[in-house]
């Protein structure tokens, strides 16, 4: 394993939640669970960071700055989605301003379910994260390293308000 | 001639959870105005409430803010009580008062950690949240959930707690304090602390009320606006109840209010656990909320949340509002950062205890 | 149980500034204001507390209605005031911190009201054209809506009032993400 792997550093960025997935991550540093002792640090900087652990169902001012953070990050690097909301939307799938999970902006490597996600399985998503940021440090290594998958991407046009697509709500003259 | 810069501050920041965007514009060192951006939470919730059915809306109410949750749980039942003239039997009026007060001791020691991580104390920060696990413990073992408890509902609650659970409790808090007390007498006598937050974002009583704060900000600068004084629920049973206050008004002030309250919020739940009566704790809620409107108030960990909910005959609500305290204090926020040095400015974020989720739902 | 009586009073839009004006020299204190939809147009609650005492102001207001700001009174409600304009298409004239309707960047303007003037023209506009240059319409209307507005260095510069702080919050939201 290389130094990566045992000691991968974090970033983390609350993306539109509610707060819960947040205090659990930061709850996974205290002296309870204590991933310090992994060599997991919580850093501020995404330039240093191979993981990134979003939160929270993405909203529309939210797009620009995690795509921001992703493209600052080296490679190569891994991002698990914390809790329901990142990892579908959760409860406000059907709000008007949620996008619908971290997958809509960025390529998402982890899905870990929870609401509020425990801090038992966000050490889980981080240990299985190692593994796959493992395979990509290899592949980077031998020049074999894939693109990541964009299928699940969708336009903020595609999102449905009020039970239309926001393009059927643009393009019909009589609402309700 | 001085010079202008104007830094950006946000969202993505280590010293908070929260995205917040603040535009300081600088002169030389001192902050002269703040503009803040906000939005990156707004999930527009209270919109679902026309697609979710009232008895369900409540955990769609509790998710509004991870760190608050049982108190929104809270706020939106009563409110729907209120409306539909539900009794909430006493056994169940006690219960929610002490999962309330185990919420203020849970969020106050989170905020305790976060301000003294803004310092630099990260060894205060660990020891702090350490604390706080017994509350979750408690938490988890009589609802569930650590930190979505699920556990309150229209017409009562949905577990009880038996005695013994309750004595149990008692005892885990006194060990609580055995930890607390001794951490939080050396920080606030410490000269570092003193010289890092005397003075630092004072607001005087006239100034308080002229902004309308609320909570512990507030309570600071020796504005006495505590709902739990007007005795709602199981509060109107405690012996006597006196708000925290200080009319010193600075960051100090505002520290050693939050802390204190931490040690009365133990002393309530051993009141209310000697008091508690035997009885059901829950009331089922018959037939929709009927046209009318209903407003109501919860003193939360930050200040008082006011409730309103519309009802119009259906089995869904026509409208639900929340306005929580941080959106109030705002307007004290950008007061208190006009003039401050730039090396104070998340100092004062965090002296406000600040919950951006609640404030844009 | 809470038992506080409710009182609710309703008022015109013309009187919104006496009425609380003469709350706030009783000392009543500022708790909320918000909107809702009804049928119609939209209905603005104003809350003031006392003590245990609370009193409600409810004004009856049809789609796109102007009404005055009370931050000059009351400095708390201007975020209120820029969300009622934001989601429900209500002009407010004067608040002291003015987003335009641009606090919140939404997909779809005017969302709590699909009868405000704000989402019908979104619609026309959009139906219009074709659908791509639909999107692209509205986002360049935006950028020259900020480009309108004078930025923060121009704004500082003028002497100190603190009433006339108008934030060019889209400029401010899209370059500064570091």
């Amino acid at each position: 394993m290389s130094s990566t792997g045992k000691s991968p550093w974090i970033v983390h960025y609350d993306g539109s939640s509610c707060n819960g997935c947040d205090i659990e991550v930061l709850a996974a540093t205290t002296p309870l669970y204590d991933v310090e002792r992994f060599g997991v640090v919580n850093t501020g900087n995404p330039k240093h960071a191979d993981i990134l652990l979003i939160t929270g169902s993405v909203n529309e001012q939210n797009v620009p700055v995690v795509k921001q953070i992703y493209e600052q990050m080296m490679e190569p690097k891994v991002v698990i989605a914390c809790g329901a909301c990142a990892c579908s939307g959760g409860i406000f799938r059907d709000c008007y301003n949620t996008l619908g999970g971290a997958d809509v902006v960025v390529p998402v490597d982890v899905y870990a379910p929870g609401c509020a996600i425990r801090p038992e399985t966000i050490i889980d998503a981080v240990v299985k994260g190692i593994e796959i940021l493992e395979q990509k440090r290899k592949a980077l290594k031998n020049k074999t390293l894939v693109e990541p998958d964009v299928s699940r991407m969708q336009s903020a046009r595609d999102k449905v308000v009020d039970g239309q697509t926001v393009a059927e709500i643009a393009s019909n003259s009589t609402l309700e | 001639m001085s010079n202008k810069t104007v830094i950006p501050f946000g969202p993505q920041h280590p010293v908070l959870p929260e995205p917040i965007h603040l535009d300081l514009v600088l002169e030389d060192e001192k902050v002269v105005q703040a503009v803040p951006q906000l939005g990156f939470i707004h999930r527009g919730l209270e919109k679902i409430v026309e697609k979710r059915d009232y008895l369900h809306f409540v955990y769609v109410a509790e998710r509004i803010c991870g760190i608050c949750s049982f108190g929104h749980s809270l706020g939106y039942s009563q409110a729907v009580e209120g409306l539909m003239g539900v009794e909430v039997p006493e056994r169940a009026e006690y219960l929610r008062d002490i999962w309330q007060e185990l919420s203020r001791i849970h969020s106050h020691l989170l905020w305790l950690g976060l301000l003294a991580d803004g310092f630099g104390y990260e060894n205060l920060f660990q020891q702090a949240w350490r604390l706080r696990e017994i509350v979750l413990n408690i938490f988890e073992k009589t609802t569930g959930g650590r930190v979505i408890l699920s556990v309150c509902n229209i017409g009562g609650v949905n577990r009880d707690i038996d005695n013994d659970e309750l004595r149990a409790i008692c005892d885990d808090l006194d060990k609580l304090l055995d930890g607390y007390k001794p951490i939080t007498e050396t920080f606030l006598d410490d000269a570092s602390v003193h010289s890092r937050l005397d003075g630092v974002g004072y607001l005087s009583k006239e100034e308080a009320e002229d902004l309308s704060l609320v909570g512990p900000f507030g309570r600071a600068s020796g504005l006495d606006n505590d709902i739990r004084s007007i005795g709602m629920g199981a509060y109107g049973k405690l012996a006597a109840f006196e708000p925290q206050l200080s009319n010193i008004g600075d960051g100090y002030a505002r520290t050693e209010v939050r802390i204190n309250e931490v040690v009365q919020s133990v002393q309530i739940i051993k009141e209310l656990v000697s008091k508690i009566p035997d009885g059901p704790v829950y009331n089922k809620p018959k037939g929709n909320p009927p046209e009318g409107r209903f407003l109501t108030r919860v003193e939360q960990p930050r200040g008082e949340a006011v409730y309103y909910v519309k009802g119009n005959g259906s089995k869904f609500l026509e409208r639900f509002r929340v306005r929580t305290p941080t959106s109030q204090n705002l307007a004290g926020l950008l007061k208190i950062l006009q003039g401050c040095d730039y090396a104070d400015v998340p100092l004062n974020i965090l002296t406000i205890d600040p919950c951006i989720s609640c404030t844009e739902r | 149980m809470d038992n506080t009586e409710q009182i609710y009073k309703e008022i015109d839009a013309s009187s919104i500034l006496s009425t609380i004006h003469a709350y706030h020299d009783e000392g009543w204190r500022f708790a909320q204001l918000c909107g809702s939809t009804i049928e119609g147009g939209v209905e603005v609650l104003y809350t003031l507390e006392k003590g245990p005492v609370v009193e409600n102001v409810l004004v009856n207001l049809p789609n796109d209605a102007e009404i005055p700001s009370i931050s000059k009174i009351y400095p708390a409600s201007f975020v209120f005031e820029n969300e009622l304009q934001d989601l429900f298409g209500i002009k407010v004239n004067g608040i002291s911190v003015d987003y335009e309707g641009h606090m919140y960047k939404l997909s779809v303007p005017s969302p709590m009201n699909p009868k405000s003037q704000a989402r019908v023209e979104f619609a026309k506009r959009a139906q219009a054209a074709d659908q791509p240059e639909a999107e692209a319409q509205a986002d360049t209307q935006a950028e020259a809506q900020a480009a309108d507005q004078p930025d923060e260095a121009q704004a500082v510069s003028q002497p100190e009032a603190e009433a006339s702080a108008v934030p060019a919050g889209q400029a401010g939201g899209e370059t500064d993400e570091q």
